[in-house]
């Protein structure tokens, strides 16, 4: 028998089996896609190569990808951003590491506390969370983002316009400043030089500014696995699992990939134990253990949560998916901004009680896909009444003509990424499908938006505006407002605790309520959607709260988290540790 | 195929989406009418010649389908960076099944731009009822789509829906796509550190 399996080897499954396995605990760390080992070879910079959602590396699908991709029943226009394999959607996210708004929190008394999901907010106060950021923060490590051109026209452009310049790691008010970013600041070479033979560690260490983000980050060459730029899990978090052994005085976690887990076994109302399948061989195997971690993602965990049979008794598995609305507003501007160079995402501003906006840049692929997904039509054509232009020249989805005119020099683009406060609603949710086939692992996941809330819907507009206005500051001539479709990169809540036993799945200590001994450490776990902030370093720093808590009310530990410094990632002894066992 | 209800279409509609997705479960009655017999009868030949009239109108170039729907530009395309082929293989790849998908897409651009033009009108150089269109007869099979309310037909407006930024997505991550943008191409690295804002390496905490 395991002490502890945790299902999912993405942004938070990871942290908890790395913090378990430094205690000494037997750790299974179950990944339903590839081990992405030796990604140094084969990982690809190429967009077409790397994030095709049929064939592409960083698809949602199986190891083996002469196979089909897993589906998804979405029945609306949607798209669903999501990375199966070792470091999940870490391995295609822009690193961007900001704290959660302070006004979600169940302790914030600030005089704008009706501007928040108060419904729905975290079980315990800010304060509490303070430190587990910090621990986080020091292991990944998350780092003040370098700026590029592309970053420097933003922030320009944001003091420009008068808005308050924010020093601080949290948010106390309208401001703008550069991301803190899990990436590390580069050195040496890194970012100075665009020969090859120059860009090797350790001549070059830290961010080169490739502009590969998405492709996942192999920069600088040669660098062992934990020193790689951007801070995945895949760089960081799990190796350091695997090697706990080494740097500290744990038990290394055992990682299997290619295994789905296809159900929770329980024993007398507790989780016992997972049967997975192994998606190449199809063999079923099924291990015990005293505690089970459900860290598959914001969609999946619900599915294997449903697919097991597991009680529902308030029928809040699933519901009140938030996903912060994502819009895209584009400029063309009539200067050099090296839109397709640097960290995907380096600057950004937060609103409270209305959510926040970011500076994007990517490939020309990427820039092209971004600007085809709309719910308002076609640009020039018709915009299903959804016309709101927020100040922009145009809305809707970029064709023919007008998209050839945005891409003529993608180097000349500057795009802002509009990431809203929205509100939980239980209808937004997801279910098992009756209408798609079920595959090998049972009934596929259904994933519906019905309804967004008033409040949710101002919101959006008022960061639309905020962001035609900061790519005006910046230069941009002509601006464009996709208003997009839901495209769901920022998945959460579906399992969210909560401080109501009838509107929650989870209690405060991540634990669900219905079944004992199994915790939930995804973004499913967040009781909202944050106020707006990028949700995964707050996810890691409730992903280590909650390995603590497992730790505490299981195997009879003592918390470590205030009462011990954290070994970062990137420290020597991880290094060593990393080249010694091959990784 | 005219004189047809929006009820009657969205009907038809929603059964072949549905017969792509769960083919062994339709009863046979229902696989072998409407639009899912017109989806097994389109000949290879009938879906590249709708993908590249979609190609054409994400990012039309000075190929003959561009051409065909007033487009003249003096720039290449979708279609001369060779997006079509590949488009058509990540819709079979995306769902796999005996009816590909990406002949339920080309029957489904062909059935709604039947429905957006009248017949017999004009000079038709393709087999292919959408590439035949007009760009602005383009967009209106997708806002006809998009109008689709019932909650049957979301999955149709989940697979057109997609259809222009995955074209453009495969069109712009061509060799040529992304010489269209100026790219510099995929490296390693770039020379382009501006240093830090306000040269402040490290934020601190004000909690």
């Amino acid at each position: 028998m395991r002490d502890v399996i945790v299902v999912g080897a993405g942004g938070g499954g990871p942290v908890v089996a790395k913090e378990l396995a430094a205690r000494g605990l037997d750790v299974l760390l179950l990944e339903a896609g590839a081990a992405f080992d030796h990604s140094e070879r084969n990982w690809s910079h190429h967009p077409s190569e790397a994030n095709n959602p049929a064939t592409g590396i960083f698809r949602f699908g199986p190891g083996d990808r002469t196979l089909a991709p897993w589906a998804r029943d979405l029945p609306q226009n949607s798209f669903v951003w999501q990375t199966a394999g070792v470091g999940g959607s870490t391995v295609h996210y822009f690193g961007n590491s900001p704290r959660a708004m302070p006004g979600v929190f169940s302790d914030y008394a600030g005089a704008d506390s009706a501007g928040y999901d108060r419904d729905h907010a975290v079980p315990f106060g800010y304060r509490e969370l303070i430190p587990y950021y910090e621990w986080v923060e020091h292991t990944l490590p998350v780092q003040t983002a370098a700026m590029g051109t592309k970053e420097e026209r933003f922030l320009r452009a944001a003091e420009k316009l008068g808005w308050t310049s924010q020093t601080s790691k949290d948010i106390s008010g309208a401001s703008f400043r550069p991301q803190e970013n899990a990436i590390l600041q580069p050195a040496g070479t890194a970012g100075r030089t665009a020969d090859r033979k120059q860009l090797v560690y350790p001549r070059a260490r830290g961010c080169t500014f490739c502009g590969h983000c998405p492709q996942g980050c192999i920069e600088p060459l040669n660098s062992p696995r934990n020193l790689r730029a951007k801070r995945s899990t895949h760089a960081s978090y799990v190796p350091m699992a695997l090697t706990a052994d080494r740097w500290t005085r744990g038990k290394a976690a055992t990682l299997v990939p290619d295994a789905f887990a296809t159900k929770i076994e329980m024993t007398g109302g507790a989780a016992a134990g997972v049967t997975w399948r192994n998606v190449r061989t199809g063999q079923t195997t099924t291990e015990q253990a005293k505690v089970v971690v459900l860290a598959a993602g914001a969609i999946e965990s619900p599915r294997l949560w449903l697919n097991s049979g597991l009680p529902n008794p308030n029928e809040q598995v699933g519901r009140g998916l938030t996903d912060h609305y994502l819009d895209y507003i584009v400029g063309r501007v009539p200067a050099y901004t090296g839109s397709s160079k640097g960290p995907a995402s380096a600057a950004r501003a937060d609103f409270p009680g209305y959510g926040s906006i970011e500076q994007v840049g990517a490939a020309p692929a990427l820039q092209a896909q971004s600007m085809g997904a709309s719910d308002a039509g076609i640009a020039g054509f018709y915009d299903n009444g959804k016309g709101s232009r927020a100040g922009a020249d145009a809305t809707g989805r970029l064709v023919g003509e007008r998209l050839k005119r945005f891409l003529g020099n993608v180097d000349r683009l500057l795009g802002v990424a509009v990431l809203t406060d929205d509100d939980l609603l239980p209808e937004n949710r997801v279910t098992l499908s009756t209408v798609m086939s079920p595959d090998a692992h049972g009934p596929v996941p259904r994933v519906s938006l019905p309804r967004r809330s008033t409040r949710t819907l101002a919101n959006r507009e008022y960061l639309a505006a905020r962001s035609v206005e900061l790519l005006r500051a910046g230069g941009a001539r002509e601006v464009v407002r996709l208003n997009w479709a839901p495209v769901l990169l920022h998945i959460h809540s579906t399992m969210r605790m909560g401080v109501s036993a009838a509107d929650s799945v989870l209690d405060a200590d991540a634990e669900a309520r219905a079944i004992k001994r199994l915790f939930i450490a995804d973004c499913s776990a967040l009781p909202n959607s944050l106020g707006g902030p990028n949700p995964t370093l707050t996810m890691q720093a409730l992903a280590t709260r909650t390995a603590e808590k497992v730790f505490v009310r299981y195997f009879g530990g003592d918390p470590w988290v205030g009462h011990e410094s954290p070994v970062s990632s990137v420290d020597d002894t991880v290094t060593q540790a990393v080249m010694a066992a091959g990784l | 195929m005219t004189g047809v209800s929006r009820r009657e279409l969205l009907e038809r509609a929603t059964a072949l989406v549905a017969g792509a997705a769960m083919l062994d479960q339709l009863p046979h009655a229902l696989r072998l009418q409407g639009w899912l017999e017109d989806a097994y009868a389109v000949t290879p030949n009938v879906v590249q010649q709708t993908m590249n009239g979609l190609v054409a109108f994400i990012v039309p170039g000075r190929d003959r389908y561009s051409r065909a729907q007033g487009t003249t530009t003096k720039t290449s395309g979708g279609i001369e960076a060779g997006a079509t082929p590949v488009l058509i293989r990540t819709l079979d790849r995306f769902l796999p099944g005996r009816l590909p998908l990406s002949a339920t897409a080309a029957t489904i651009l062909n059935e709604f731009a039947a429905q957006v033009t009248p017949v017999n009108r004009g000079y038709h150089p393709f087999s292919s009822a959408f590439a035949n269109l007009s760009v602005a007869r383009k967009a209106q099979v997708f806002q006809t789509v998009e109008s689709l309310r019932a909650e049957s037909a979301g999955s149709i407006r989940f697979l057109v829906g997609n259809l222009p930024d995955l074209v453009a997505f495969i069109a712009y991550g061509r060799p040529l796509g992304q010489r269209l943008t100026k790219y510099a191409g995929v490296a390693d690295g770039r020379k382009e550190l501006k240093g830090y804002w306000q040269g402040r390496k490290i934020a601190g905490t004000g909690a």
